[in-house]
């Protein structure tokens, strides 16, 4: 399993405006909406949100990713086992994320514990050809190999594997799509079911 | 004054089994009110890892 206590690790991923973009696009987030992003590493998404009155809160699996980071808004939390209580969050947002967690089935039964009926979560992840292509680079900056790349993207994933894992935890698809930001990648949407 | 945020504070449960926390500010720490379990509080940022908890059912 992937160590991500590396220091380096969570200082090395750029900001990518272009997500927000489509962010935007796809789940209008309004000023005091409560969002959680998971992976935020040092938080430029977090950070950003919470500019603009989002009540947001990011965590990431990197014990550095606090400390590293601009806003005070970033904790050090596993996605498995979220400490937050059930319906808490208007959206959960996971950019380049999901394809790091080995329990994602449980990850997703968390994220949409704390989601409340009939709240949004997008996950951005990698379109990869073969598993693993977009993490040698990560590969080479956690343990000085390419070799590693599959154990950083220890997810496949495509729209219907996605569609599969969340579907089993009360989260219907409303939205995917393929597209080449600055890597092939794809983007999924779903509401969480509301009880009428 | 509070340990953290106090909108954080609203939100934040036991990851374990999801009950409520209380803040001992003196300690720095959250303390879960069912099991116990007491989660460190370093420079203002929570961490809620059952791994940095001390306390709780199996000490």
């Amino acid at each position: 399993m992937t160590d991500y206590d590396s220091r380096r690790y969570a200082l090395v991923n750029r900001w990518d405006p272009a997500h927000l973009r489509r962010i935007d696009k796809l789940l209008p987030l309004r000023t005091g909406d409560r969002v959680l992003e998971v992976g935020c590493g040092q938080g430029h998404l977090t950070t950003r949100l919470a500019e603009r009155g989002v009540d947001v809160v990011g965590i990431d699996a990197n014990p550095n990713a606090p400390e590293v980071s601009r806003s005070d808004r970033v904790l050090h939390m596993m996605a498995e086992d979220l400490s937050f209580d059930d319906s808490e969050f208007d959206a959960v947002v996971a950019v380049h994320a999901i394809e790091h967690i080995p329990p994602l089935d449980e990850a997703a039964a968390e994220m949409a514990r704390v989601l409340k009926p009939g709240g949004k979560a997008l996950f951005i992840y990698p379109a990869e050809p073969i598993q693993g292509l977009y993490a040698v680079p990560t590969s080479m900056i956690l343990y000085g190999t390419p070799f590693k790349a599959r154990e950083v993207h220890c997810q496949w994933l495509s729209p219907a594997k996605v569609r599969r894992i969340m579907g089993q935890h009360e989260l219907t698809e409303t939205h995917h799509e393929f597209n080449l930001l600055k890597s092939p990648q794809f983007i999924s949407v779903f509401t969480k079911a509301s009880p009428n | 004054m509070s340990l953290i945020d106090p909108q954080l504070a609203a939100i934040l449960v036991c990851p374990v089994d999801k009950a409520d926390l209380t803040e001992d500010e003196a300690a720095s720490r959250l303390v879960c009110t069912q099991c116990g379990r007491r989660y460190p509080v370093r420079d203002g940022i929570p961490v809620m890892l059952v791994d940095e908890a001390d306390g709780g059912p199996d000490e």
